[in-house]
């Protein structure tokens, strides 16, 4: 169990960009979601070891992790939102350099476990290639491949999808929904769908406090009769989010597709109810609307 | 090229450039400089003139002086700002990833370069600008009033002429190197490390290095190959001085070799500048260079597998997770490091750096007349040590810093620091990985120190000092750097401020080093601290090196801790430290940083001690100073009686250092009145015990002055024998190393009588205690002092006899003055009795583990390895023994010994028959047949048994050139006697040669005056003092001259009125065949300065109707001497070397003899031969001392 107790981090300036973020995290999956700027990696960043909070505490299994960060780091599976790799070195040669510090070691060996590694991640044909000449997208897959390598009991990926592309996705989805079976894993993200297919729990967060703490299932059922969906003229969008509580509005071949949240009835003219997504409640949570979706927060 | 987008680029640069906070640096930086040109604390222009009040003074206002400033300044001023400039401004554009938006503008990228380039040069054209107004400022329209005297009048010239020809182009040119390393390798390590490079290259190679031997042509290409144009200058003009009067007034003349050198950097510049533009371009839209078969085979690769079918489960690999030892971890990550490190250019630019400095500096290693010395493994080692530390040093502060910043330029950072490694381990692994540097830089020298060492095939080479020196050594030193460089990136927590802190803290040690401040305890790189001795190693302040090596050590472990405490792995949190229970959490934090803390500090400690209570510490000059303070005035110039004869017993126990002496002096009071109290310097010893004919008695004391009361006073001509027996032990270090002039340490010892280190002193030491607070002016003598009584120059006033009985380990010799009358080893002693019935004016002791070779009436004490020089020194032993007793009078005693000494000092010393020579004086020259350097500096000590000893001049100008300059003119008697007459002309050369390039024109006076507190003194004491003397010799007929000299030393031996030059002149007067023309020379060459110096303007030959030649030349002297002077019309090789022997022609010559007036105004000179010449010599057989002898020659143009 990771318990996050009064998390607080103020950067010169002064930003707060933690304000007492307090969490217990389970084993399995748990998804921290939040727009640009919320705080996400900061927490996230906290929670590896490599920023210190302003104050606060975070254990893991009991033991105070920022006092002992090499506790941590020993049991730790760390995927950054931003990071980078020797560009002389051959995918193969900088995850084995990786796996050797980290002290992991196959069965056969490191190097052939490193190759197993850069499978999984559909890397195997690149692996002899310098890490300068990867694209983004496979160098995301190869800092993948070493957060997950060793069984860590904690794996932190900060916007892990970033720079994938669908199916490189997928694939990443079932490497970590099988890791979370046995061990916590903390998926930082903006991407609604990431928490919905993934993540049992979830924590919403929003200038540097958690809004929210709950399941997709919960936000999705909380919303159930009270979502209506209807095209709207461009001219009156405007209105529609004066008199209305306007979800989500896009735009469907041409036409403004819009989602109004309607729990008391006041449905505009048109409109027809619509099972209501995670997206959905998302939204409402950034509009401050935390009892809407059931929030435990 | 759109010039208006070129504009908009270059112009925001330049606004870019000038706003940057470096540039508020380089201008008070540069204000610093001016102003302390104008008040006299930067000296940086001409460094001729005089001195002394009223003395004429080189302007600063002069265009030699601004010159100067501007080559200078421009590079050593701006070099470090203008490379991080212009090498980064293209980098850090990149760093800021604006480039992909500047490539979708119209904006081309030569544009984009070239702007960039132009606004960083006219920014830095601008400061230049700022310069010369500010030297205007301080110089012309502010001038300093303390410093009036170096002002002239205010020409613009002089400030615009050097800041265009040699300003402009050293800013295009660092501008230009820098932009290209900068643009081309995007690495700011390179572009930090070019300036410290070049700056190294030009200071310690390129404006310096200039052996006697280099050829002009190859001097010309080095200057060709300087970008600043400051060798240029200096070989040219300032190195052979030209006087006061030429620098203020004369403009700089510019030559081929300087104007195309301009031109040539200048075009070489541009040319940098448009390739790294063109690559840049190039670059920028990545259009690399594709091959078809690359291109067929790119396209040939199989499709990547398809992402349709992942499958439905991922499950991983298994793995086991163990932590492994932290030094394998090191080892992995020292391995990846070095990787890295092997792919940075700056080891392939730094290493042959190193390499050339060492080679150099091995090439220039000078004993005794800058002899060159043979190139032993310790010389070398020591030599490079030095170098090597400064080089390595700086080497570290990039690449360790580089090293740390390596995961955070690559952003792996994010990964690493959350790996389960320890930042100690971490750091360990990136240290071993520049210790794999520091060991491929010190193989690399090592491997040029053999090669060195096995082509002059002289000595062996032996790796032990290279091991002792740079491994044990050095170590600490390498370690503590590192430490430091980290522990200073740990506090700066970045590039820029780890490198501020590293160089501010070199710059401090710099500072320490040039200002005299560093001790034992500070001295991190062992500057200057350590001498090499084959004989002695390390012995001298073993115990404070040690303590220096272990302060150093655990201050790295200091470093170390503090390092891995502040690593920037974890981003800490300010406001977490400012909160509540802050002096608890220090606390918490230092605690276990205390060990640490504590060892540096009690070695640190331990050191001070060390050096506090030795020769140069607190204590020691608190007692020197107590001396002065007490006696001064009572003593200083008191009578005291003459010293008629001294007996010593002294036992050396070297490994301890120590000495137990007992004996008695027997005072005569040769004065006119009576004597009550007697003066005895003594030094600080212990059991200290004294009698007075025989009788115990205890004397006053003030502060290591002994005054014996006397019971009954001591009449005129009345005597009285002081016994005194004491125990001496050295303890404690010198201040900084390096060595000493007297010593005893376990290999040795040389000690002298004439200062009470060792031996107790009659009367009042003015000297000690003395030092630049309290020094007295020196005396200024009139013109007639001469007349006077003048007392000794040094040694006793008068002579006396000696016995020394010396008592030391069997293993050791002893030497004293006089003739061996006893030897005995009993009980593991070896006791021999030394004694001088002839009297004498001073005494020494020396003792070591010697080898001995004998001669006729001569012996040579050496170190058993030392067999080099052997025979030639034995060799001019003897032939000194014999013609300079021809020449100047019998040696009174049986023997002469010569004995080598540890070289902790560089010197040799001529005590009557007891010679010492340090390691590098003759027993290490390296002496070719040619110039039998050996065999020179050995007859030159030896000279100083008749002229300095037998005759022992007086205090008083002048008077030192009767000791040095007879020692050369005797040298150079005995070459020409025994070593042939090439022999002899090469060693006229050399003095003369040395005499023209070390003399200050300004401050040179008449012999006469000469007392070696003016620049430029030495040479005339020894070169042109020598050189006086043998045309003397010519002009009086050798014959007459050695009569004349042989009896002035018979009148002045054992007189109290001791000789000074005047006497001599006086006294050779008599022996001159044509007194008027000796009259005329003493009045040129003793009682005024002067100087010739020939041109041959035309030189032509013609066939006379006899079949004779008749050739004809235009000779101007334009120097200050009158001389006659020989004029040959030569034929062919006089001395053919080696390559030439066998083919060349005979040698002919026919002389003329003839005066020419001195002024320029020239004389037509006819010479008629019987072979056709074919060039015209003045003085072929260098019997004039001149300047520039090389333009006294012409090839002879056929009429």
């Amino acid at each position: 169990m990771l318990s996050v107790n009064s998390l607080v981090k103020v950067y010169p300036g002064p930003v707060a960009a933690l304000q007492g973020v307090t969490l217990d995290v389970p084993k399995g999956m748990f998804g921290l979601l939040g727009p640009n700027g919320a705080g996400k990696t900061t927490f996230m960043r906290i929670l590896s070891g490599v920023l210190e909070p302003t104050s606060g505490s975070v254990t893991l299994d009991g033991k105070d992790v920022l006092a002992d960060p090499h506790t941590l780091r020993a049991s730790l599976g760390y995927l950054p939102q931003d990071f980078g790799f020797f560009p002389h070195l051959t995918g193969q040669r900088m995850l084995e350099y990786l796996l050797k510090l980290k002290g992991i070691d196959g069965p056969s060996g490191v190097s052939r476990l490193a190759a197993e590694l850069l499978e999984r991640v559909n890397l195997a044909h690149a692996a002899q290639r310098k890490v300068k000449d990867y694209s983004g997208g496979m160098r995301q897959r190869l800092g993948i491949a070493q957060a997950i390598a060793g069984n860590p009991r904690l794996i932190i990926v900060d916007e892990p999808t970033a720079g994938l592309d669908p199916e490189e996705r997928l694939r990443f989805y079932r490497i970590l929904s099988e890791l979370a079976q046995d061990r916590t894993v903390i998926l930082s993200t903006h991407i609604v769908e990431d928490v919905a297919v993934l993540c049992p729990r979830f924590a919403v967060i929003r200038q540097g406090k958690v809004v929210a703490l709950t399941s997709p299932r919960t936000a999705r059922e909380s919303l159930v009769g009270t979502i209506y969906e209807g095209d709207v003229e461009g001219a009156m969008l405007d209105e529609m989010r004066r008199t209305h509580r306007v979800t989500q509005a896009i735009l469907v071949e041409g036409r403004n597709r819009v989602r109004v949240h309607a729990p008391s009835g006041n449905v505009p003219a048109g409109f027809e109810p619509v099972t209501g997504t995670l997206e959905d409640a998302y939204l409402l949570l950034m509009q401050g609307d935390a009892v809407a979706v059931g929030s435990a927060a | 090229m759109s010039f208006t987008r070129l504009w908009v680029v270059a112009s925001d640069e330049f606004r870019l450039t000038l706003k940057r906070p470096m540039i508020w640096v380089l201008i008070a930086f540069l204000l610093f400089l001016t102003y302390g040109l104008s008040a006299g604390w930067v000296q940086i222009a001409i460094s001729s003139g005089d001195a002394a009040v009223g003395g004429k003074k080189a302007f600063l206002t002069s265009e030699f002086a601004l010159t100067q400033v501007f080559a200078v300044f421009t590079w050593s001023g701006f070099i470090f700002f203008v490379a991080a400039a212009a090498g980064l401004s293209i980098t850090r554009d990149d760093e800021a990833r604006v480039h992909e938006v500047l490539q979708s503008t119209p904006l081309k990228a030569s544009e984009y370069a070239w702007g960039k380039f132009l606004g960083v040069f006219a920014a830095f054209l601008v400061l230049l600008a700022g310069m010369a107004g500010m030297l205007i400022l301080s110089l012309a329209v502010l001038p300093n009033a303390e410093m009036i005297e170096t002002r002239g009048p205010f020409v613009l010239g002089h400030y615009l002429k050097p800041a265009l020809t040699f300003g402009v182009p050293s800013l295009l040119f660092m501008c230009a190197t820098a932009f290209a390393v900068g643009t081309g390798t995007r690495k700011p390590i390179l572009v930090f490390a070019l300036p410290v490079a070049l700056l190294l290259f030009c200071t310690l190679f390129l404006w310096s290095w200039s052996p006697a031997w280099l050829s002009d042509s190859a001097n010309r290409a080095l200057m060709f190959a300087d970008p600043a144009g400051v060798r240029w200058l200096r070989e040219t003009w300032l190195n052979v001085d030209r006087g006061v009067a030429f620098y203020n007034a004369q403009p700089v003349g510019y030559d081929a070799t300087l104007i195309w050198g301009r031109v040539l950097w200048v075009g070489l510049s541009l040319a940098a500048v448009g390739l790294s533009v063109r690559r840049f371009a190039r670059l920028a839209r990545a259009s690399h260079p594709v091959s078809a078969d690359l291109v067929r085979q790119a396209l040939s690769a199989p499709a990547v597998v398809p992402m349709a079918h992942v499958p439905a489960t991922q499950r991983l690999p298994g793995s086991t997770t163990v932590a492994a030892p932290w030094w394998r971890t090191a080892l992995l990550i020292a391995g990846a490091e070095a990787r890295e490190l092997r792919s940075q250019p700056g080891l392939y630019l730094f290493v042959p750096l190193v390499l050339l400095q060492v080679i150099a500096t091995s090439m220039l290693a000078l004993g005794a007349f800058d002899t060159p010395l043979l190139r032993t493994p310790g010389q070398l080692a020591v030599s490079q040590m030095e170098l090597l530390a400064a080089y390595v040093t700086l080497l570290l502060v990039f690449y360790a810093v580089e090293s740390l910043e390596r995961e955070r330029s690559t952003r792996l950072n994010a990964i690493h620091d959350t790996l389960p490694l320890g930042t100690g381990t971490l750091l360990a692994g990136k240290a071993l990985a520049l210790g794999v540097v520091i060991g491929v830089i010190v193989l690399t020298c090592l491997a040029a120190s053999a090669v060195l060492v096995m082509i002059e095939g002289t000595v062996r080479f032996t790796l032990g000092p290279y091991l002792l020196l740079w491994v044990l050594l050095l170590v600490p030193t390498f370690f503590a750097v590192i430490a430091f460089v980290f522990a200073a990136y740990g506090v700066a927590r970045g590039r820029y401020g780890a490198y501020g802190i590293s160089l501010g803290a070199i710059g401090i040690g710099v500072w320490a080093g040039l200002t005299d401040r560093e001790n034992w305890v500070s001295d991190w790189s062992l500057t200057s601290a350590i001498r090499w001795s084959d004989i002695s190693v390390l012995e001298w302040d073993r115990p404070a090196l040690i303590l220096n090596r272990l302060f150093w050590l655990s201050l790295g472990v200091l470093f170390w801790r503090v390092a891995v405490w502040l690593y920037p792995r974890v981003d800490r949190d300010p406001v977490r430290w400012l909160q509540g229970g802050l002096l608890k959490r220090r606390w918490r934090a230092l605690r276990p940083a205390l060990p640490f803390i504590a060892v540096p500090l009690l070695l640190g400690g331990l050191t001070w001690r060390e050096v506090s209570r030795g020769p140069d510490g607190a204590r020691a000059e608190k007692m020197q100073k107590d001396y002065w303070r007490k006696n001064l005035a009572t003593w200083w110039n008191a009578r005291t009686p003459w010293m008629k004869d001294a007996d010593l017993q002294v036992r050396l126990e070297p490994a301890e250092r120590l000495w137990d002496v007992s004996g008695t002096f027997l005072l005569v009071n040769h004065r006119d009145t009576t004597l009550q109290r007697i003066p005895l310097t003594v030094g600080p010893w212990r059991n200290l015990r004294f009698t007075v004919d025989g009788d115990s008695i205890q004397p006053d004391t003030a502060s290591r002055l002994f005054v014996f009361t006397l019971k009954r006073p001591l009449a005129p001509g009345d005597s009285v024998r002081l016994g005194f027996a004491y125990t001496g032990q050295d303890v404690g270090a010198s201040r900084a190393g390096g060595g000493a002039s007297e010593f005893i340490v376990p290999s040795g010892a040389v000690m002298a009588g004439w200062a009470p280190q060792y031996f107790p002193v009659v009367g009042y030491v003015p000297s000690i205690g003395s030092d630049e607070d309290n020094a007295f002016e020196p005396r200024d003598y009139p013109e007639d002092f001469w007349q006077a009584v003048t007392p000794a120059l040094f040694g006793s006033e008068q002579p006396m006899t000696v016995r020394t009985k010396l008592d030391v380990p069997e293993a050791f010799r002893a030497n004293g003055v006089g003739e061996l009358v006893h030897e005995e080893v009993k009980g593991g002693r070896r006791i021999t009795e030394f004694r001088s019935d002839v009297p004498v004016m001073a005494y020494n002791v020396v003792a070591g583990k010697w080898a001995v070779r004998k001669g006729k009436g001569t012996a040579l004490y050496y170190h058993p390895a030392h067999t080099y020089n052997i025979d030639e020194m034995i060799d001019a032993m003897d032939n000194a023994r014999q013609w300079y007793g021809t020449w100047f009078g019998a040696f009174p005693w049986k023997e002469l010994r010569i004995s080598e000494f540890p070289n902790l000092a560089g010197y040799a010393q001529g005590f009557p028959t007891n010679i010492t020579f340090s390691e590098g004086i003759g027993f290490l020259t390296k002496s070719e047949p040619k110039t039998n350097l050996a065999f020179m500096v050995t007859a030159h000590e030896i000279a100083h048994q008749w002229w300095g000893n037998m005759l022992q001049p007086g205090q008083g100008p002048g008077s030192n050139i009767l000791s040095e300059g007879m020692a050369h003119f005797s040298t150079a008697m005995l070459i020409e006697q025994v070593k042939g007459q090439r022999n002899g002309l090469e060693f006229r050369k050399r003095i003369e040669t040395q005499y023209g390039e070390r003399r200050f024109s300004d401050a040179e006076r008449k012999l006469y005056r000469v007392d070696g507190s003016k620049q430029g003194d030495q040479t005339l004491t020894y070169d042109k003092g020598g050189w006086v003397f043998l045309m003397l010799a010519d002009l009086m007929g050798r014959e007459n001259a050695f009569r004349g000299m042989k009896e002035f030393i018979d009148v002045y031996r054992g007189n109290p009125d001791h000789a000074v030059l005047q006497d001599f002149t006086r006294h050779m007067r008599a022996y001159a065949p044509d007194t008027s023309s000796y009259d005329a020379y003493v009045r040129q060459w003793f009682d005024s300065v002067v100087v010739a110096e020939y041109k041959v303007d035309s030189a032509t030959t013609r066939k006379r109707e006899d079949g004779s030649w008749e050739t004809r030349a235009l000779v101007r002297n334009v120097g200050t001497a009158v001389m006659l002077v020989d004029v040959a019309a030569t034929r062919g090789e006089r001395f053919p070397d080696d390559t030439t022997k066998g083919k060349e022609k005979p040698y002919q010559q026919a002389v003329a003899r003839q005066v020419f007036a001195a002024g320029g105004t020239g004389a037509w000179v006819t010479i008629v031969s019987a072979f056709e010449p074919e060039k015209v010599v003045v003085d072929p057989d260098v019997r004039v001392l001149q300047l520039r002898r090389s333009q006294a020659e012409r090839a002879i143009a056929k009429r």
